[in-house]
């Protein structure tokens, strides 16, 4: 059974049809790679899924219920976490807080637990931190030990992207939105985040949808992959199925000149 | 005179000519900033105030600093890192001397015009006394050229500056600076000395004139630049051994040191005399109000300009409860504590009021927003409108009146603080119990009863004697008034460092950071905006709860936005989000200047400080917008340009659609 | 394709009830606002009717008052709105710049006076005082460009309004400690700006008369500048996008110093003709008339110098006939027109009920407020509003906090305002 189900997602600015009618699926435990050219609408996609813009028109069923237009914060709560394509920290908190504040829809102490330290609020936080620092070690060392308690702008780039990930994992979600986890990383680092992608499903278990333009990522990566181009989905299937697709290398290379 | 720049890589052992344009140029920039500070009046208001007697008063000073300041400037190079250090040597001192020079000319040349042309109709602090006082008592004429030769011979101080190594500058500086602060501290000291039995230093260290004998400030000049050479590093060795201590070690420290400031702030009102009581208690007013609106702006980053509705609704609120006067016919005619839940039940309203529609605003909307809200309200509290609820114009008088006493009283009753307080530690004793015993802990089970029978007996003791030692502050008696504010005080203290590292002050954090990230990790930006703007209203009001008791009588218009803007330069010139910056930052702002009606410890500065709290601000958000006390986060952030390079964090960059 | 049930009677309200509750409560504001407007209005316009309002002439001058005041606020607008189109944020010193232009008409105008030119050729007079307003302002905004906000180039938004506020007080209070706190009194003017002249029946105050006609010429000028002129098209160009404004060849330095020099002088004519107007000024003359321009230009639409005018002009209006509408209120709302907004309120919280139901889980909370205020409006309208009337004393003293209502009203309803905002693409939140 599908965990997300996408029906008829269209959104527009102003007159611009970013997503004309998107239909997708992804069922629980599956990695889905969705590619595209520049412009085709993919980060769009990702936006409206996790509520930073409510649809048009279109139904987003999660888990069995419609989470369309909720806001990105009730959306997180009901387990869709996502990271983004420039990289967004919380650059002055450490990197520790960074992923600490993503529990923030799973614990629940308020203002008054944490003015007279209730054993509640302690042993929050003990687990809090716990988790915090359980989801970092999944990166090996690199955000861990001293680094946790410096700020998330020291970090080096592929740093930051992988704390970003640590940062969505943190919010315990089901279904995890990478857009372009890669871009930008060196071919090494892009070589073990494509391992560390598929091991983020074997070992814990999450459902992951993948933004990406480096085709080896994709190839390593998918169990299926769907491609966008101008909004709509043009072809959808394994990686070899849609790498021979002729509307594919079209949308990628241009209709050929004699073809026409 | 004007001679060329030789590049100073073409030969790195000659010394760099002296460059007289920008000297000049700097001069110009220091004549027009010292007429301007004698044409507002500040020389001659501050002429009779001497700071070193008979060298210098502080008139003289008040222009003094800035060949000093110029001097040094017209020859400053930034150096980065790794950089050649330029090279000092004379062209330092003449481009000061030339510098101070030219300043000085311009303001003997001001000095000359206005004695030979009546300015006084349009610039009214232009007076002959001042006149005088720019001249040395001699004629204009020679005046100008006093201050041509002094402002050369400052300016030429200036520049030797850099010939100094950094460890004599520093403690040259701070020479300079220990005997200017203990000149101001003459009212503070003095008291302290009387208190303490040492009268005589009184006499020693200072003059009839309020500043310090010439005596002492050689005493003191040597004496710091001793102990920089003395002690040197051993102030460094503490900081460091401090910061190498692990984080538990280091909160309990700070934890007491704020215990031992809270104490001495409890003891040192008995040596104080009335006025400078009158002064900390402003200053414990504006700290308590400046910790709220902390919250709000450094912690959760809402830039909250209309803070002054929530103080006044707290002080109206008070003042309806508490006045037999109250204009309408509600008069409960509670007691001070009796009013208290009514003052944070309304603060919380007008919290949620203001705080909803400004939800969704961006940052600079909300500031305005907030802004007209302070307005609305001060106009509400005014209108003949609600006259018959608040008074009007005419105010509220006779708040917290005793009958008893026949003045505006705040009596508290010890029984009550030991219920309270008893019952807040049962409380906590009973969770941990319950906790303990889900944990099977037997010994932890059994400190929590400890817990539990304190707290109970405490109570039970409380309920019987609800009077014992009952304390009773009268408004007028600023003295009681400073300590019971440094209670509330060392609450809003607790508060904000409670929240700071709680789940709630990460989710403000992560929402001044990135608001839409952090909706995206899951924080309800709704909910988390309402409580920072509520419990910023709570502190506030309590605030104004105090104030209107201490001052007995209220009027709208004691509640202008001034006020606001005072509390913003006092959380920003000590650094947003840090609780020592902004506890220091009212400390030294309110305490030296004072808020917007209330002097501070320099009367003199009344007039200006209104002047001085816009240039602060300015200052501060050109050169060190994260506060003189920065919160370690916070340092970073507001350097926009730095994080700007970052190109991997350009939070503006195009997002693909 | 899994199979799932089809959205609910009443939908799940599967949101948190403290976000639902602060939309229901943002829905209610709005609706009282809206409420409150519409009884003033209709109230008004029902006791003018009845030959209970104000006469005709009176009317008149309040309109023309709006329009002179309307016409002030929008040229000082013009300043806020250009630095906000081109830099992103609120230039809160500007209220002081079109001071100091109002100080300067003060001095000038004083100084000629007692020259005697004020009387003998009271035309070249005021265009010296209007030169020289003009000429102070433009100086004192580039200025404090230079000094204050120079630095601060892609600093957090938040970081150049703090800075503007404190150039805001520094200005103030310098201008107080040079020339003193006393009220300054303008010079008589001669007597045909104070006789009435008719202008379409009306009879006007020659002096609101010159100051609508100088303000509509001033704008003109402006619109031809900025349409028409290079640095205009500079200035729209950078107001676009700086970067690539850079990359096509302008300076943007000198661009933006030229909005902060266009602003500051079109402060300048506001500043003139307010010291003209009103003959008086001090040094916290800029306060309120800056935090109301403000309010002018969001109502216009920010960064839109059409706007800016518009919002200006509608802000005096609205200001000038607010107190007057408040009066309104005293008009005993009939019973027919009672149940009229109860059923009317029945429809709306019908509506609400079927959005709800509907399942779309868009916008809950307005469905819900919908539902509430719907009801609470039938509650009203039946047991409430029938012959309801109330009366606001001293409804003058409400001037200005009509004007800080409006400011709220707009941001909270309608956040670009009346023409819609024109923001530099960087800047758009």
């Amino acid at each position: 059974m599908a965990l997300l189900e996408i029906t008829g997602l269209v959104k527009q600015f102003g007159g611009l049809q970013a997503l004309g009618g998107v239909d997708f699926h992804i069922d629980e435990g599956e990695i889905v790679s969705v590619i595209g050219p520049n412009g085709a609408g993919k980060t769009t996609f990702f936006n409206v899924i996790s509520g930073m813009f409510p649809p048009d028109e279109g139904e987003i069923i999660f888990d069995d219920r419609d989470v369309a237009g909720l806001t990105p914060d009730q959306i997180t709560r009901r387990g869709i976490a996502r990271t983004f394509q420039n990289v967004r920290l919380f650059p002055n908190m450490t990197i520790l807080e960074n992923v600490m504040v993503a529990q923030h829809s799973r614990t629940s102490k308020g203002v008054f637990a944490a003015l007279f330290q209730t054993p509640g609020f302690r042993k929050e936080e003990a687990l809090i931190r716990e988790r915090a620092r359980d989801v970092l070690g999944f990166f090996g060392t690199r955000l861990t030990g001293y680094r946790f308690d410096q700020p998330a702008f020291t970090l080096s780039y592929a740093n930051r992207r992988r704390l970003e990930i640590a940062r969505a994992m943190g919010t315990e979600p089901r279904l995890l939105l990478l857009d372009e986890p890669t871009a930008g990383m060196n071919p090494s680092e892009t070589a073990e985040l494509t391992g560390l992608i598929t091991k983020l499903r074997d070992e814990r278990g999450f459902t992951i949808v993948v933004i990406e333009h480096e085709m080896k990522v994709v190839r390593d990566v998918s169990d299926r992959v769907v491609v966008l181009d101008h909004g709509v989905q043009i072809a959808q299937g394994t990686y070899d199925e849609v790498s021979t697709n002729e509307d594919v290398i079209e949308a990628y290379l241009g209709r050929p000149a004699e073809s026409r | 005179m004007t001679a060329p720049t030789t590049a100073p890589t073409t030969a790195p052992t000659t010394l760099p000519a002296v460059d007289g344009a920008k000297a000049l140029r700097v001069g110009a920039i220091a004549g027009v900033t010292a007429i301007f500070i004698a044409a507002i009046g500040m020389v001659e208001v501050f002429d009779d105030h001497s700071v070193i007697d008979p060298l210098l008063s502080l008139g003289y000073l008040s222009i003094a600093w800035i060949p000093l300041l110029f001097g040094y400037r017209a020859t400053h190079q930034l150096v980065l890192e790794g950089m050649e250090p330029p090279k000092t040597g004379a062209h330092n001192l003449i481009s000061g001397a030339l510098t101070g020079a030219f300043g000085g000319a311009m303001l003997g040349g001001f000095a000359l015009l206005v004695d030979t042309v009546d300015v006084r109709e349009i610039l009214i602090n232009v007076t002959p006394r001042l006149i005088e006082i720019l001249a040395f008592g001699q004629s204009a004429a020679v005046g100008a050229l006093i201050l041509i030769a002094l402002g050369g011979a400052i300016g030429a101080l200036g520049g030797a500056f850099h010939l100094m190594s950094n460890h004599w500058r520093r403690a040259v500086s701070s020479a300079f600076l220990w005997i200017l602060i203990v000149g101001f501290l003459e009212l503070v000291l003095g008291n302290v000395f009387k208190g303490f039995g040492v009268g005589f230093l009184n006499d020693v260290v200072y003059s009839e004139s309020r500043g310090i004998t010439t005596g002492a400030a050689v005493v003191i000049g040597v004496a710091v630049v001793a102990m920089h050479f003395g002690f040197a590093g051993s102030a460094a060795a503490v900081r460091e051994r401090f910061l190498s201590l692990p984080e538990a070690k280091r909160r309990s420290t700070g934890f007491i040191v704020a215990v031992t400031l809270m104490a001495v702030g409890m003891v040192v009102p008995s040596v104080f005399g009335p006025f400078l009581n009158e002064v900390l208690a402003t200053v414990g007013l504006f700290m308590l109000m400046a910790l709220g609106l902390n919250i709000v702006v450094g912690y959760a980053g809402l830039l909250d300009l209309g803070y002054v509705a929530f103080f006044a609704v707290g002080a109206y609120t008070m003042a309806v409860f508490s006045s037999p006067l109250t204009p309408g016919d509600f008069t409960p005619e509670m007691a001070f504590y009796s009013a208290l839940p009514f003052v944070i039940i309304m603060a919380t309203i007008a919290g949620i009021i203001v705080g909803t529609p400004v939800i969704r605003m961006r940052g600079d909307y909300l500031a305005i927003v907030t802004l007209a809200f302070g307005e609305i309200a001060r106009l509400v509290f005014q209108a003949d409108w609600l006259k018959g609820m608040f008074g009007g114009a005419q105010g509220i008088l006779r708040i917290g009146w005793s009958e008893a006493v026949g003045k505006s009283t705040i009596v508290t009753m010890f029984g009550y603080v030991l219920v309270a307080v008893g019952g807040v530690v049962g409380l906590i004793g009973f969770l941990r119990w319950r906790s303990a015993r889900a944990d099977d802990d037997a010994s932890s089970a059994k400190k929590a009863g400890i817990w539990i029978g304190l707290g109970t007996t405490a109570a039970v003791i409380g309920l019987l004697f609800p009077d014992f030692a009952s304390w009773t502050v009268t408004g007028i008696d600023s003295e009681a008034v400073f300590r019971l504010v440094l209670v509330f005080v060392a609450l809003a203290a607790f508060i904000s460092w409670r929240l700071q590292d709680s789940r709630i002050g990460r989710a403000w954090m992560a929402m001044r950071e990135d608001e839409q990230v952090a909706e995206t990790m899951g924080i309800n930006v709704v909910t988390a905006k309402l409580l920072a703007f509520i419990i910023g209203a709570i502190l506030a009001a309590l605030g104004g709860a105090l104030f209107a008791v201490k001052i007995g009588t209220i009027f709208p218009s004691s509640f202008k936005i001034v006020q606001s803007i005072i509390i913003l330069v006092v959380v920003i010139v000590g650094g947003m989000g840090s609780l020592r910056g902004v506890a220091v930052g009212a400390l030294v702002l309110i305490g030296v200047l004072g808020g917007p009606t209330q002097p501070g410890m320099l009367r003199e500065f009344q007039e200006f400080k209104l002047l001085i709290y816009g240039v602060l601000l300015v200052y501060m958000m050109l050169q060190r917008p994260e506060g003189l006390i920065p919160s370690a986060r916070r340092s970073r952030e507001l350097h926009g340009d730095e994080l700007k390079q970052d190109v991997w964090l350009d939070k503006d960059g195009e997002e693909e659609v | 394709m899994a199979t799932r049930t089809k959205s609910q009677p009443l939908m799940r309200l599967n949101q948190d009830v403290s976000t639902l509750a602060v939309d229901v409560f943002l829905f209610a504001m709005k609706v009282a606002l809206i409420f409150f407007t519409l009884w003033a209005i209709v109230g008004t316009v029902a006791l003018q009717v009845n030959g209970q309002g104000l006469t005709g002439a009176a009317w008149g001058d309040l309109v023309v008052g709006g329009l002179s005041q309307g016409f002030m606020y929008g040229l000082i607008a013009l300043g806020y709105s250009m630095v906000y189109g081109v830099l992103g944020f609120i230039n809160f010193a500007h209220g002081e710049v079109f001071m100091a232009g109002a100080m300067t008409g003060y001095f000038v105008a004083d100084a000629l006076f007692d020259a005697g030119l004020w009387e003998n050729a009271f035309i070249l007079a005021i265009l010296i005082v209007l030169l020289s307003s003009v000429v102070t302002s433009t100086v004192v905004a580039v200025l404090v460009e230079r000094i204050a906000y120079r630095k601060l180039r892609g600093a957090p938004r938040l970081i150049p309004l703090i800075t503007s506020i404190g150039m805001s007080f520094f200005l103030q209070y310098s201008v107080k400690g040079l020339f003193g706190a006393s009220f300054k009194t303008f010079p008589q003017l001669p007597e045909g700006l104070q006789n009435r002249v008719s202008v379409f029946g009306l009879e006007v105050e020659g002096i609101k008369l010159l100051v609508i006609v100088a303000a509509i010429v001033s704008m003109l000028a402006l619109w031809f500048f900025v349409e028409r002129s290079r640095t205009g098209r500079a200035i729209r160009a950078v107001s676009e996008d700086k970067e690539i404004a850079g990359l096509m060849g302008i300076d943007v330095n000198r661009t933006i110093v030229m909005t902060f020099a266009v602003g500051g002088a079109m402060a300048g004519v506001g500043g003139m003709l307010w010291a003209m107007l009103f003959r008086k000024v001090f040094f916290l003359t800029g306060f309120l008339p800056g935090i109301k321009a403000f309010t002018a230009a969001v109502l216009g639409g920010i960064g839109n110098l059409g706007g800016a005018m518009l919002g200006g002009v509608t802000l005096g209006l609205v200001e000038a006939s607010g107190p007057n509408m408040l009066g309104g209120l005293s008009w005993a709302i009939p019973t027919w027109l009672a149940y009229l907004a109860a059923a009317f309120g029945a429809v709306v919280a019908y509506w609400g009920v079927h959005r709800l139901r509907s399942g779309d889980v868009r916008k809950v909370g307005v469905s819900l407020g919908m539902l509430v205020m719907g009801v609470v409006g039938v509650f009203m309208g039946i047991f409430v509003l029938p012959g309801f009337s109330a009366t606001v004393p001293g409804a003058s003293q409400l001037k200005d906090m009509i004007a800080f209502i409006v400011l709220i009203g707009v941001l909270m309803v309608r956040p670009a305002g009346l023409l819609g905002e024109r923001l530099a693409s960087e800047e758009r939140a």
